[in-house]
């Protein structure tokens, strides 16, 4: 436990960000993660990025081996939240239509079903197996929030978070994202393979035959939760953190081993899940440390190694390390202050 | 022999005094000196004596100069006069400051290197692998000897500190001397394998070529103008790089090889795989050569992703140089291997005469098969390859494999 | 490759003074058991005759086989040394009896052996293994040659003591300038190219800290020592450079004079053997320097108190080991046989962990007294000024890519006191990042952590500059 916690939660009121606001996000936090650890073992680092995600309205991609709980981990979070949840299979044989919607002919009048993809959560299952004019129809669902079918244009609901998961041991019959549409995920999250006594918990849970999903109560409400996204908007980030951020993703723009550094896009993807990581910690306003911790999520599927450098062992881990320990973190000297 | 020294020394200091020989007094202490600072040496020599190697990166591509830091750390206020560090290094391996020397141990060379080390003092020498072979190398296991500057008092330690590193063949562009010339990917295959009848995604123009149940009548009728069906793909376009790595006639357990043709074939087959990829296909790899497994045959199956590609390049840098297996086996295996359409792309610099009938058979099988030769016989590998209605490209690195900046395609 | 007179001559002097020596011990103690009272040959003409061995070697042509070469020329030194004695010399020409001839001074034909060991140093690129193969029996042969003149009357006892020392403190810096050589020719940097003078200063100390009191207790007189050590290496020198060798070799014999004369109580040498009495040469001859008193055993000189005599002693060789030293690094450069292209390229620094034997003394470094900040007036100021306090620590600094938190634990890790540190880098961010006003009390208690954490800091500075 950092020392300076409890310092942070004893200060007078940043710009803007009352304290009871900082405390809602930060209870939100813990009622989520007591909730979710419930049913899933050891997956707080995941689930952290999952709640970034939703807190700054973004999308996330869980990207891992099979068996870890991707699945386990998109329901339980759903289920915590209390709000509509849609599950999808990506196949080969899955038609834009079948995640948009499609009107049908029901006594004489075209009706509008609505598709999975109206839902607050919706859980895409092996992205990669379906086909790319699948995935672009709902990527494009993800980017614009709203779907177009036959002229008419229909919103989706607020929040939205999109959760898909993708097997990167990419084996045959699958279509794997294209790089330059990856950024529409906010975070990519892995999870890893658990600790030894996390896999004996998980063992554990199934006992009784009990499905460890039934025991997720939601924790807040929807209207609580568009609060809580506001609040987190809200977080103040000071023109040295700004600066840091900039600095970060300019520097893989010069990066030997890149093909393609982050783009200004990017920037923003860090602002806003730096705001969402620093108000999860219960604070109103964002660390260099915050940024630090959400570089590696937000920026590693944004960028594209050189083949070259790629074939001499590098590694997108490597490079943003790399980054992360050049680039100095601004302690700017305080401007005194005049005398009254 | 520090005890024969001991007693040697110490006879000769009571000899010399009962004998009045004042000489053997005087040889007699020296030797006793001697035998002290062989002792210290010998007994805290090695320790806190540290040895440390570090190698730039465990992957390196030909022509590529990998750094290589050894460093030694004297811990103690002893000063280590005289410090030999042989660190053994798998054959092949180069580094450009020091010769390696042939070792005792078969198939490794040794990194020699003198030192001399102040007490407390850390040395770093940072010296060069030079990656001139394509191969898998380690450095490792390490043998510290030290000993007084008179070349006494040696003490000898060793221990496993491995260190690999892999050197890749080169990858360069695949430049097409026409279109026609691409490898898989542009061409049709023959039949509509990459097509799945079931996802129906719209209409097109009709080619000449296109069976009539491809055809949509009614959208025909409507429109006036015939237009065929067009399918979602089952799957993305999957290719196999197989690779002929015999480039001697004659039975493929010769062992005898043209090593500047395998060289070029290993290039080629890179360059092959890292064009596929870039298209956006799944690629493998499989080859009839040995690879440091048990398995006769090197096959990297075919996939897509980030890492698809250093794994086909680390396969081909195990690949040896002379065959495993006769070429034809491995094509007689591939159907268990690869699913049904994939495109196999052969990539030889012999006449193919021992394997063309299987390679019909693959390709009736539903395979499309399509060969790239390269080297001095291409011309007359194209034409046999042809003349049994095979799809045939040959392939050249000009001026070599390595100065080339190109896979150039061409008829 | 350039010549060099470390890598290129100084083997060669080395090899001769202890292969002359071996043999030369030898050729003492078969000489002293003769009938006759005349040594013929003194031990600096065995030096030179190795010493040219290993040069008539290394010249031998390509082609030329090496047998007849090397016999050639043991043959013309054996032959030199035997007629070194008058009366074999008498014998073969005044009185045309060279059969008789030969049956005199035949251990004079050792110097052909000397020849020969010195043409065992043949390649240059053998040294090593050459010169340890030649020591390990070193002190064998001379044990047996003592022994051989137990009981003997004969001069033995002090051209042999030093000739005896000389071959182990020869033989021990031909090994160890070899491997130095190797060393420097494989690329590691042997301090700068201290290591060899210090090698050198280490052997001579230790060599001349064993034989001299020897010595002396054997009542060799402090002018024999001087002059036996004086006198050899003038008279090598003399050969080439005569005014040199004799200044040397008069400078040997007047400080054993001196010494003499100095007005101080005398004890008694304890007489272990034959130091022999009076000069057993004959002028001339075989004498190649022509330096008086050259491997002689003087008369036994007035004893000296021993502690003054070795002081003096180590004084003498300490100083001629510094001008020597000064000598090498300014005019010797240490051949590099390979390009420095392909060199690899050293670092060395030292870390010591163990005992410190620093003299620092713990002046406060110039920056702080010209650079007076004014002292930090906020919570955020106080932060700032605290890293500047700590900029010049290596442990404690923080790095540019640390942010404030990462900072304060490794430096919390390092030994910084972790809780006021954290606690000010917390104000810090609160009022920067955080853009927050920090109330005074906070900022009251900031600042006494920012004095506490100066006051630690400094109290290192001044425990690690105290030895």
């Amino acid at each position: 436990m950092s020392t300076i916690e409890p310092l942070e939660t004893k200060a007078t009121a940043a710009a803007g960000l009352s304290v009871a606001d900082q405390a809602d996000v930060g209870r939100f936090w813990r009622d989520l993660r007591a909730s979710v650890g419930s049913a899933v073992v050891g997956g707080e680092p995941a689930l952290r990025l999952l709640a970034v995600a939703m807190l700054a309205d973004g999308h996330a991609l869980i990207e891992d081996v099979p068996g870890v709980g991707k699945t386990l981990l998109a329901r339980a979070f759903a289920r915590s939240l209390g709000l509509s949840f849609n599950r999808v299979q990506g196949t080969p044989d899955l038609l834009p239509t079948d995640v948009t919607g499609s009107s049908i002919l029901e006594a004489g009048r075209l009706r509008f079903v609505p598709g999975p993809v109206f839902a607050n959560v919706l859980l895409v299952d092996e992205i990669n197996r379906a086909t790319p004019r699948t995935q672009s129809a709902l990527l494009e669902a993800m980017q614009e929030r709203q779907v177009s079918i036959e002229g008419e244009t229909r919103p989706l609901p607020a929040p939205f978070l999109v959760v898909a998961t993708q097997n990167p041991v990419e084996l045959e019959g699958t279509f794997s994202l294209p790089e330059a549409q990856l950024d529409r995920f906010l975070v990519r999250v892995t999870m890893g393979y658990p600790e030894r006594e996390d896999e004996r918990l998980i063992a554990h849970r199934y006992r009784g035959g009990t499905e460890p999903l039934e025991r997720i109560e939601p924790i807040v409400d929807r209207d609580t939760l568009l609060a809580l996204q506001r609040t987190a908007s809200e977080i103040v980030v000071s023109e040295a953190v700004e600066g840091y951020m900039v600095d970060l993703v300019r520097a893989t723009r010069q990066h030997a081993d890149l093909r393609l550094g982050a783009s200004p896009r990017t920037s923003v993807a860090i602002f806003r899940s730096s705001q969402a990581w620093a108000a999860l910690a219960g604070r109103g306003f964002v660390l260099p440390d915050d940024v630090a911790a959400v570089v590696h999520p937000v920026m590693g599927h944004r960028l594209l190694l050189d083949v070259d450098r790629q074939l001499r062992g590098a590694t997108i881990e490597r490079v943003l390390t790399e980054v992360l320990g050049s680039v100095p973190v601004p302690v700017p000297v305080p401007v005194p202050k005049p005398e009254r | 022999m520090t005890r024969a020294g001991l007693a040697f020394g110490v006879a000769l200091v009571v000899a010399g005094v009962g004998l009045a020989a004042p000489g053997l007094v005087l040889i007699g202490l020296l030797d006793l000196f001697a035998v002290g600072v062989t002792e210290l040496w010998s007994r805290f020599g090695l320790r806190d004596l540290h040895y440390e190697r570090k190698i730039g990166r465990e992957r390196a591509v030909w022509g590529d100069e990998v750094p290589l830091d050894i460093a030694v750390w004297n811990d103690k206020p002893l000063p280590i006069a005289w410090l030999s560090i042989d660190d053994y290094a798998t054959q092949g391996a180069v580094v450009r400051e020091e010769p390696l020397v042939r070792g005792e141990r078969p198939g490794f060379t040794i990194l020699r290197s003198r030192w001399t080390v102040g007490w407390y003092e850390r040395v770093v020498r940072h010296l060069t692998i030079v990656a001139d072979h394509r191969g898998v190398y380690s450095f490792g296991p390490v043998r510290v000897t030290v000993a007084d500057l008179f070349g006494h008092g040696a003490a000898t330690r060793e221990h496993q500190d491995r260190g690999p590193y892999v050197v890749r063949p080169r990858s360069l562009p695949v430049r097409l001397a026409s279109r026609q010339h691409a490898p898989a990917g542009y061409l049709r295959a023959r039949q509509s394998l990459f097509e799945a009848p079931a996802l129906f995604a719209g209409v097109r123009p009709y080619q000449a070529g296109d069976p009539m149940r491809r055809v949509h009548w009614r959208a025909t009728a409507r429109t006036g103008v015939t237009v065929s069906k067009r399918f979602d793909p089952s799957r993305a376009l999957e290719v196999l790089v197989a690779l002929d790595v015999q480039t001697l006639p004659g039975p493929h357990w010769t062992l005898q090889f043209d090593e500047e043709l395998v060289e070029g074939l290993m290039v080629a087959a890179a360059s092959l795989a890292r064009h596929a990829l870039a298209e956006g296909a799944s690629c493998g790899l499989a080859a009839a050569a040995f690879n440091r497994t048990l398995d006769r045959f090197a096959i990297v199956p075919p996939r897509a992703g980030r890492d698809q590609l250093a794994s086909i390049a680390d396969m081909l840098a195990r690949l040896s140089e002379t065959p495993s297996a006769p070429f034809e086996r491995l094509l007689a295996r591939l159907p268990q291997t690869i699913s049904a359409g994939t495109t196999v792309l052969v990539l030889t610099a012999r006449d193919p005469e021992p394997y063309i009938a299987a390679l019909a058979r693959l390709d009736r099988s539903g395979y499309h098969v399509q060969l790239v030769a390269l080297g001095p016989a291409a011309d007359s590998v194209v034409a046999r390859a042809r003349a049994v209605g095979l799809t045939a490209t040959i392939g050249s690195l000009t001026p070599d494999w390595r100065t080339s900046d190109a896979l150039v395609l061409a008829s | 490759m350039r010549w060099s007179w470390r890598a290129d001559l100084l083997p060669v002097a080395l090899d001769g003074l202890f292969e002359g020596s071996l043999v030369g011990v030898a050729y003492l103690a078969v000489a002293s058991r003769s009938a006759s009272p005349n040594v013929p040959l003194s031990l600096i003409e065995f030096y030179l005759v190795a010493g040219a061995g290993v040069v008539w070697a290394r010249l031998r042509p390509r082609g030329a086989p090496r047998a007849p070469w090397i016999a050639a020329f043991a043959l013309l030194a054996g032959s030199l040394g035997w007629l070194a004695d008058p009366a074999a010399r008498a014998a073969l020409t005044a009185h045309g009896d060279p059969l008789g001839a030969l049956g005199l001074h035949t251990e004079g034909w050792l110097l052909g052996v000397a020849a020969i060991r010195g043409a065992v140093h043949e390649e240059a690129s053998d040294e090593i293994e050459t010169s340890t193969r030649a020591f390990a029996y070193a002190f064998p042969v001379l044990a047996v040659s003592w022994l051989l003149c137990l009981g003997s009357a004969g001069p033995f006892v002090g051209p042999a003591l030093i000739g005896s020392a000389i071959c182990v403190g020869a033989g021990l810096l031909a090994i160890g300038h070899a491997r130095l050589l190797e060393l420097e020719l494989l690329g590691s940097d042997t301090q700068g190219g201290r290591t060899w003078p210090m090698l050198a200063t280490g052997v001579v100390v230790v060599v001349a800290a064993v034989a001299i009191p020897t010595a002396l207790l054997t009542g060799t007189s402090t002018r024999d020592v001087a002059s036996a050590v004086g006198g050899p290496v003038g008279g090598a020198i003399g050969a080439l450079f005569t005014p040199l060798g004799g200044l040397l070799a008069s400078l040997g014999s007047g400080l054993g004079r001196l010494l003499g004369l100095l007005p101080l109580p005398s004890l008694p040498g304890l007489n272990l053997g034959g130091s022999g009495s009076g000069s057993t040469r004959e002028s001339g001859g075989g004498n190649a320097s022509g330096a008086p008193g050259t491997s002689a055993v003087g008369q036994s000189g007035g004893s000296t108190p021993l502690l003054l005599v070795v002081l003096v002693v180590v004084v003498i060789l300490v100083v001629v080991a510094v001008v020597l030293r000064a000598l090498l690094r300014r005019f010797v450069r240490p051949r590099r046989a390979v390009p420095d292209a392909t060199r690899p390229r050293e670092e060395r620094h030292r870390e010591i962990h163990g005992p410190r034997f620093t003299f620092h003394l713990g002046l406060p470094a110039i920056r702080s007294l010209v650079a007076r900040r004014r002292p930090p007036a906020s919570a955020a100021e106080a932060y700032v000024a605290l890293l500047d306090e700590l900029a010049d620590r290596g442990e404690f600094a923080r790095r540019p890519a640390e942010t404030p938190k990462s900072h304060t634990e490794r430096a919390g890790n390092s030994g910084l006191p972790r809780l006021p540190l954290g606690l000010l880098a917390a104000d810090y961010q609160l009022a920067i990042y955080g853009r927050t006003d920090i109330s005074d009390r906070e900022t009251a208690r900031a600042l006494g952590r920012w004095r506490r954490l100066r006051q630690v800091v400094r109290d290192l500075r001044r425990r690690e500059s105290q030895p």
